[in-house]
């Protein structure tokens, strides 16, 4: 491909993705962490270009902002194991949540880390289940199957007086270590 | 879509999750993006280091990529041939400059030392207000430059550290994400230090 109509073509890429993409990742870490996390997104779709599907990208894109945090994510505990010059008490790597939801966030913290990732995908990034897959890598039966639990799960949480029964007892088996 | 149709209840709960949408609509065509565009299609695309933050000001993003480029080196190109290069020349930045502060320490952990990227053994031949310049005798690790640049010098947050820099005096440094690391990682020329490096990044 011809430099020029590379950058063409990366130039419309990031006029559809840039913005959707960044709150993606706003919404999962920090915003000083977002901004690099951010950049090494673009690196990649710049350097994947030829990868990115031309109908409809942005799961793809997600796919790969997710990589990019995972892999922030693991520099950031490593740094935070290795690294001797500590600025901050607690570094933070989630996002803080807005005060005036404190039962939805308390709710959604309660949820396994990938029911957590589902509901987000749905709600935040408004993905049908068929595009979750392509974002998660797993198949959009699997993500109907499951995020119907998660959404169950999280209603519960929220209203403890519906069927907390059930949940409970998935939260139970389900709850792992994140 | 009919794959795992929402009822109401899951309407009223997406609504509930989009009110608390931690993220801010941001405009389309905000700078930031045309920013983040251009930074990125500039990068070699053997450019693998993590780069600066694109929508802050340029300035920050040049100087992150000296500094983590593994050296930037300068060439008097004026074609004459008996003209001596520039030398080299790597910019870290020091830690704590901005207001922050140096909070705590992990232990001095040798295994810690061994992971650090980069490793260098110089001698200060300049103490500026807010910029030290190291002529380095001996890369452990990560760079070959011939000086090494510190900036964001502050000798207040630098003492804390337990030491101070001073001209003529020789340092061992690393580093890790273009920052000098503290906390007994980097500090004055000691035998013990230079042992401590000797054995994390191997022999001359």
């Amino acid at each position: 491909m011809q430099q020029r109509g590379r950058e063409e073509r990366f130039t419309y890429l990031a006029q559809v993705v840039a913005v959707p993409l960044r709150r993606y990742v706003e919404r999962r870490i920090d915003p000083d962490t977002a901004q690099d996390v951010l950049a090494d997104v673009f690196l990649v779709l710049w350097r994947r270009l030829d990868d990115v599907p031309s109908d409809d990208p942005l799961p793809w894109c997600y796919a790969v902002a997710r990589g990019c945090l995972a892999n922030s994510s693991r520099s950031a505990r490593r740094q935070r194991n290795l690294v001797q010059r500590l600025v901050q008490i607690e570094p933070s790597e989630q996002v803080a949540p807005p005060l005036d939801d404190a039962e939805l966030y308390d709710a959604l913290g309660r949820l396994s880390e990938p029911e957590r990732e589902l509901v987000r995908l749905w709600a935040w990034e408004e993905l049908a289940p068929h595009e979750i897959a392509v974002v998660l890598g797993v198949t959009p039966n699997a993500v109907s199957i499951r995020l119907h639990r998660a959404r169950k799960k999280l209603g519960d949480f929220l209203d403890p007086g519906k069927g907390a029964g059930p949940a409970g007892q998935e939260q139970m088996r389900e709850r792992r270590s994140e | 879509m009919n794959d795992n149709a929402p009822n109401e209840m899951d309407e009223q709960l997406r609504r509930r999750m989009q009110m608390a949408d931690p993220s801010l609509e941001t405009p389309a065509d905000a700078p930031w993006v045309r920013e983040l565009l251009e930074a990125t299609m500039s990068t070699p695309p053997v450019q693998t280091e993590r780069r600066a933050r694109l929508w802050a000001p340029a300035a920050a993003a040049v100087a992150a990529l000296v500094a983590l480029g593994g050296g930037y080196v300068l060439f008097n190109n004026d074609g004459g041939s008996s003209q001596k290069p520039s030398p080299t020349v790597m910019s870290l930045a020091l830690p704590g400059g901005g207001g922050t502060s140096i909070g705590s320490c992990i232990p001095f952990d040798p295994k810690v030392l061994r992971d650090m990227p980069v490793a260098l053994s110089g001698t200060a031949t300049e103490v500026g207000t807010n910029m030290i310049t190291l002529k380095v005798d001996h890369w452990y690790k990560g760079g070959s430059s011939d000086l090494v640049r510190l900036d964001h010098y502050d000798a207040a947050t630098v003492s804390i550290a337990g030491f101070e820099f001073a001209r003529a005096k020789r340092y061992l440094i690393t580093a890790t994400g273009g920052a000098v690391n503290f906390c007994g990682y980097s500090g004055e020329w000691t035998a013990d230090l230079a042992n401590a490096f000797q054995t994390a990044f191997g022999a001359d």
